[in-house]
């Protein structure tokens, strides 16, 4: 995958000094000091992270991959500040999987002054073969024991003093959540600061094994790593690491140095019956054990997980399981589409207030291009983004609380079986789920699947899935074309294919794109922990934040291009104004408010609908100013960019069953799928149209048959995700490769699809 | 061979070898799935599978195809024996002394 390449190579934005270097005091003032926190998932990490850095933070990507990156920065004593950079959660430090790849990348290259090891304290025998690892890169370490409070609850008690003497780096205990223990941590940090060690010779793996990596050791060549790392290399190199021994070949003496590793691995695998790779793991684990066995003084007499276990027999039940965690989507799906509905309602008059405020500054009559530009383009376009922010709010805030208490794991163990039949994980299930909201959050949140492949595949399918704003489309067409009897069974077909689809794209991408084996399904099921309202909050604002820096970036831009696009070029004279000016038709004045509002409730909708079903073209008589309004904004659209791009590309639609109206109304639904609707409400020469509006349908009626329907409702489905989606795509795969990918890839897929279901249909006399 | 897939819930037993890709054998490894070690079957999904399994302290879900790489011996005194067998060929010296 090319992403493990990339993830390799993530260079330092600043040249890095080697920055553990027993001997080398400080140099202070001269560069930032540069902290890492490294740990397990599920460790604290975050939590930590944002007690030590309050606000002072920054979440991105890494470049080229979908690993959330954190930065932020720590004040140190004497009004000092620190760069502190939170390494993503592994269990490990191999090359088998970006998070791992990047946080060993950081380790190694990044520079660090301090590496904190941060690890959960009820379950030290697996979190401290990190810390085993992070000795072996000779890194200057601080030991953070977290989840102090629960291990002491089950009446575990650590020697710090002895821990200490032993390994030789500051230890010390932390409750994250709670924020204590912060000004022990960075008292410790302090202390490594002032005398920074190389633990490295500390790690003792066993004597036959330390013998082999000695010697593998003495062949590292000089620059392979920094020196202090030149244990890890070793082992590496002895574990026969695809990516050092790749590295070391391109070296010119590279081949006979590995031939002479290769022959004391091949030794050492011999004399003691196991792989090497294996012989490593094994000797981590027993200096753990030998730590462990000299410092806990006490050890748990309760077992820390009982009230987890006590939970899980209900909620992971082989037979209650799924249920209950049905009922709690449903739960957070209901919560996040009512609550967040009234919020939806005040941002839309918001917009429209601001709307109407910015036409204000215009005197009647002499409003401008600028007017147009920042009420159309740039209010509407920005305004459509952030319309969404409560549902986004609301529903990162359930699956933050999903995610932290460790419920999500048991949903994702209850649902894998599902999922992995289609190549997706268990974890895939959620943010598809969402995606029937709305495929940007659904895309946000694949940051919750661990693995780099699974989310790539889930978010390249997301859009598959039927949208919210995709429902204003199908409550047009469906009843233009379908009797009524047809309609719910329609809509269901609709949502059913689009999820259909979603699992049959993620299945061929598995076999095509991601060929090879599956990424290893071993999750972690945490222990139920009580989340903090702050870290919840954290996580969701973190999340919509990100969303809403895309309102002001790719989403703002594209509006302002689609704008213009139907904005010009303007009609100078328009026909219609010809025909009044000839006599031909006549303008009377609009009828009263009152009356249109009740026209527009009460049933006249019918009598309204016959009457459209009429051309819309005024043949003679008299038409209102409105309408009259309604029919230059028509000549203007059919005049625009849009309108002649439509027109040009008509005959590429026409075996799908499309004219230029359709085509050019798709151009808009790329802004967002509902604006689709509008679009045709202005092709209509209706004016400003909901999708409940009855004129527009006896219209498609009259123009296209049921089949065009079908087929224009599939490439709807299927094809051009909207811009906002290209975006978020694009910034959470971290790759333009793979939202352009997804974008001519549905798009194609659609066009597949519904020139099929056209001419088949036809064919078949439809 | 006797593999995880052959416990039901409730049951333990001891690792004996890890048959799969490095890949796969790293992360149980680390995840502390290693030869010797204690292993429980814990509870299963709802068709059968993932298998949620205990091991050192850890709680993991598998699936069928980690699962079946797993090689277990059932019996605590019969992994005694292995691990004894194993001993005369395997140096107890580099290891024993934390083991
Ligand atoms: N009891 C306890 N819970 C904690 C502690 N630190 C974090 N947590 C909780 O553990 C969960 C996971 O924490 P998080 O920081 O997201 O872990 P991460 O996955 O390592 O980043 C959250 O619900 C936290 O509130 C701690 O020291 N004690």
């Amino acid at each position: 995958m090319s992403a493990d390449a990339e993830a390799l190579e993530i260079a330092p934005e600043e040249a890095r000094p080697s920055a553990v270097e027993p001997a080398a005091p400080h140099a202070e003032g001269l560069r930032r000091i540069r902290i890492a926190l490294a740990g397990n998932p599920n460790c604290g990490k975050t939590s930590l992270f944002n007690a030590l850095t309050g606000a002072h933070q920054h979440v991105g990507n890494y470049p080229g991959v979908t690993v959330e990156r954190r930065d932020g920065s720590v004040s140190l004593e004497g009004e000092r500040s620190a760069a502190l950079i939170d390494l993503p959660g592994t269990y490990s430090l191999t090359s088998l999987s970006p998070e791992e790849k990047i946080a060993q990348d950081e380790l190694l290259t990044g520079g660090h002054d301090v590496v904190v090891v941060v690890a959960d304290s009820t379950n030290l025998h697996r979190n401290l073969v990190l810390l085993a690892q992070v000795m072996q890169m000779g890194a200057n370490v601080v030991l953070c024991l977290n989840m102090a409070d629960e291990a002491r609850a089950a009446g575990q008690v650590i020697d710090l003093v002895q821990m200490e003497r032993l390994l030789g780096c500051p230890v010390v205990e932390t409750i994250g959540h709670r924020r204590k223990g912060m000004k022990e941590l960075k008292a410790a940090i302090e202390r490594a600061l002032a005398s920074p060690t190389n633990l490295g010779n500390r790690l003792v793996l066993g004597e036959r094994l330390d013998a082999a990596l000695a010697l593998v050791r003495d062949l590292v060549p000089a620059d392979f790593v920094k020196p202090e790392a030149k244990a890890w290399a070793a082992a590496k190199l002895l574990m026969n690491d695809a990516d050092y021994v790749a590295r070391l070949q391109m070296l010119g003496t590279g081949t006979s140095t590995l031939d002479r590793i290769t022959a004391i691995r091949t030794r050492l695998e011999a004399e003691s019956g196991h792989d090497a790779a294996l012989l490593i793991t094994e000797g981590y684990f027993g200096f753990v054990d030998g730590l462990l066995r000299e410092v806990i003084t006490q050890s748990s007499r309760a077992d820390a997980r009982l009230l987890t276990k006590k939970i899980d027999a209900v909620v992971a039940h082989r037979v209650l399981g799924l249920p209950i965690f049905a009922a709690a989507m449903y739960a957070i799906f209901w919560l996040t589409f009512t609550l967040g509905d009234p919020p939806m309602g005040w941002i839309e008059s918001g917009f429209e207030a601001l709307t109407g405020w910015v036409r204000g500054l215009w005197p009647e009559g002499s409003e401008s291009m600028l007017l147009s530009l920042l009420t159309e383009g740039i209010i509407g376009g920005v305004g459509g983004v952030i319309v969404f922010l409560p549902n986004i709010l609301l529903l990162f805030l359930g699956l933050a609380f999903m995610e932290d208490t460790g419920y999500l794991a048991r949903s994702a163990f209850l649902v894998d079986r599902l999922m992995h039949r289609f190549g997706l994980h268990g974890k895939s299930f959620i943010p598809m789920m969402t995606g029937f909201g709305c495929t940007i959050p659904g895309i946000m949140a694949t940051r919750t699947l661990e693995n780099e492949r699974d989310r790539l595949v889930t978010m390249f399918v997301l859009p598959l899935i039927s949208c919210g704003a995709r429902l204003p489309i199908w409550m047009l067409l469906v009843p233009a074309f379908f009797p009524a009897t047809w309609r719910a069974p329609m809509l269901f077909a609709i949502y059913a294919s689009g999820l259909a689809l979603a699992l049959l794209v993620a299945f061929l991408l598995r076999k095509a794109a991601f060929k090879g084996e599956d990424a290893p399904f071993v999750m972690e099921l945490p222990p139920y922990r009580l989340p903090t309202l702050r870290g919840v909050l954290t996580k969701m604002c973190e999340r919509a934040w990100l969303y809403l820096k895309k309102a002001g970036t790719i989403i703002l831009s594209v509006s302002i291009l689609l704008w213009a696009l139907t904005a010009f070029p303007k009609v100078e004279d328009y026909a219609i104004d010809a025909r009044v000016a000839a006599g031909e038709v006549t303008v009377v004045a609009n009828p009263k408010e009152a009356d249109v509002a009740e026209a527009d409730d009460v049933n006249d909708a019918k009598a309204k609908a016959v009457a459209a079903a009429e051309p819309a073209e005024p043949k003679a008589g008299t038409i209102t100013e409105a309408e009259l309004e309604a029919l230059r904004g028509q000549e203007d659209l059919e005049a625009s960019f849009a309108g002649r791009i439509g027109q040009t590309l008509e005959p590429l639609f026409r075996p799908l069953g499309y004219d230029w109206k359709i085509v050019t109304a798709m151009l808009g639904a790329f802004a967002a799928k509902e604006v689709f609707v509008a679009q045709m409400g202005i092709i209509y020469s209706m004016g400003e149209v909901d999708e409940a509006s009855e004129d527009l349908r006896a219209a498609l009626h009259r123009d296209y048959t049921p089949l065009v329907g079908i087929s224009l409702i599939l490439f709807l489905l299927i094809g051009t995700p909207c811009m906002a989606t290209i975006a978020v795509t694009k910034r959470e795969s971290g790759r333009w490769s793979w939202a352009l990918g997804q974008f001519f890839g549905l798009t194609a897929l659609a066009y597949a699809m519904a020139l099929i279901v056209f001419q088949v249909g036809r064919l078949l006399g439809f | 061979m006797k593999t995880l897939c052959n416990l039901s819930p409730g049951q333990s037993a001891r690792v004996m070898a890890i048959q799969a890709s490095t890949a796969i054998r790293q992360r149980m490894f680390h995840m502390g799935i290693l030869p010797n070690a204690q292993i429980a079957l814990e509870r299963v999904g709802p068709t059968g599978h993932p298998l949620w399994i205990a091991c050192q302290g850890s709680q993991i879900a598998l699936r069928l195809g980690e699962a079946e790489a797993v090689l277990i011996i059932d019996d605590v005194r019969e992994a005694e024996a292995e691990a004894e067998r194993a001993s005369a060929t395997t140096d107890l010296d580099s290891r024993g002394d934390q083991r």
